[in-house]
């Protein structure tokens, strides 16, 4: 998960994410299992 | 005496293997910046010079699996397996870590400050693994030797399936893995973790009250008639 100010970006690895906008400012973690992430605008 | 010298690598003008190849014919001492990493996986891999290497961005997996010597820092996150196989040597990453983290290291360092996914030291072999934050389920599995230490919490399963793997937790257990138990902290295991907390520069981390985890040796020798299940 890569998480922005202005987006949030799920992929199965990074490399997908590369590409984005302002990517390397993302916290990029990887959610536990079982574990439900949400988000609000 | 060879002065310093600093190389400057970009994954958007190189491939990762003319990467590697470049790092193989440096010399001992020498400070390399590979830059846009851009998620690229085996960046590093390999390697027996004493380098000294920054990965300026997130990277992928297998980061400086299978090397014998350099330390290399990564300013971001990290996939799959960094430090897979390592021998000796210094990774550090301050971001977090994919699953497998140190897979089979057998010896050298391997400092993230962040969180580590699951399976952080699967079959770890004489490294050492710190994370600063929590790890996900099944850290340590089938561990044989070295030590881990873990900042905050542990998921489910830890342990499971120890050999001699010592494993600390400053946080929260959320359950252990089959045969591995909770051991009684001696003077040696808190000198061991201050040395360790020292060493990754972790400050939030008090060596008297972490919890040590070993194996309680019951699945340890195999057994051909256990229960006749086999």
């Amino acid at each position: 998960v890569a998480d922005t100010a202005d987006y949030v970006a799920v992929a199965s690895e990074y490399v997908a994410l590369a590409s984005l906008p302002d990517i390397e400012k993302a916290e990029v973690f990887e959610p536990m299992p079982e574990e439900i992430c949400t988000w609000q605008s | 005496v060879a002065e310093l010298t600093t190389v400057d690598l970009s994954c958007a003008d190189l491939s990762v293997r003319e990467i590697n190849t470049v790092l193989r014919g440096l010399p001992d001492g020498t400070v390399v910046r590979i830059t846009q990493p851009r998620g690229h996986h085996n960046l590093a891999v390999g390697l027996t010079g004493r380098l000294n290497i920054t990965i300026a961005g997130n990277a992928g997996y297998f980061i400086g699996g299978l090397c014998d010597g350099p330390e290399i820092t990564v300013e971001g996150f990290v996939g799959w397996s960094v430090g897979e196989n390592l021998g000796s040597g210094v990774i550090r990453v301050r971001g977090n870590a994919s699953e497998c983290a140190g897979a089979s290291a057998r010896g050298g360092l391997i400092m993230i400050d962040g969180d580590a996914s699951s399976r952080a030291g699967i079959s770890l072999k004489g490294a050492t693994i710190a994370v600063a934050g929590d790890v996900g389920h099944m850290t340590g599995f089938m561990a044989q030797a070295g030590t881990i230490l873990v900042g905050g919490d542990a998921y489910d399963s830890l342990g499971d399936s120890l050999y001699e793997t010592v494993i600390y937790v400053a946080g929260k257990i959320r359950s252990l893995g089959s045969d591995a138990k909770i051991s009684e902290l001696g003077e040696s295991d808190v000198a061991a973790v201050r040395d360790l907390v020292s060493a990754a520069g972790f400050t939030h981390i008090s060596p008297e009250d972490v919890t040590k985890v070993i194996s309680a040796k019951t699945l340890y020798s195999f057994d051909a008639l256990k229960d006749q299940k086999y």
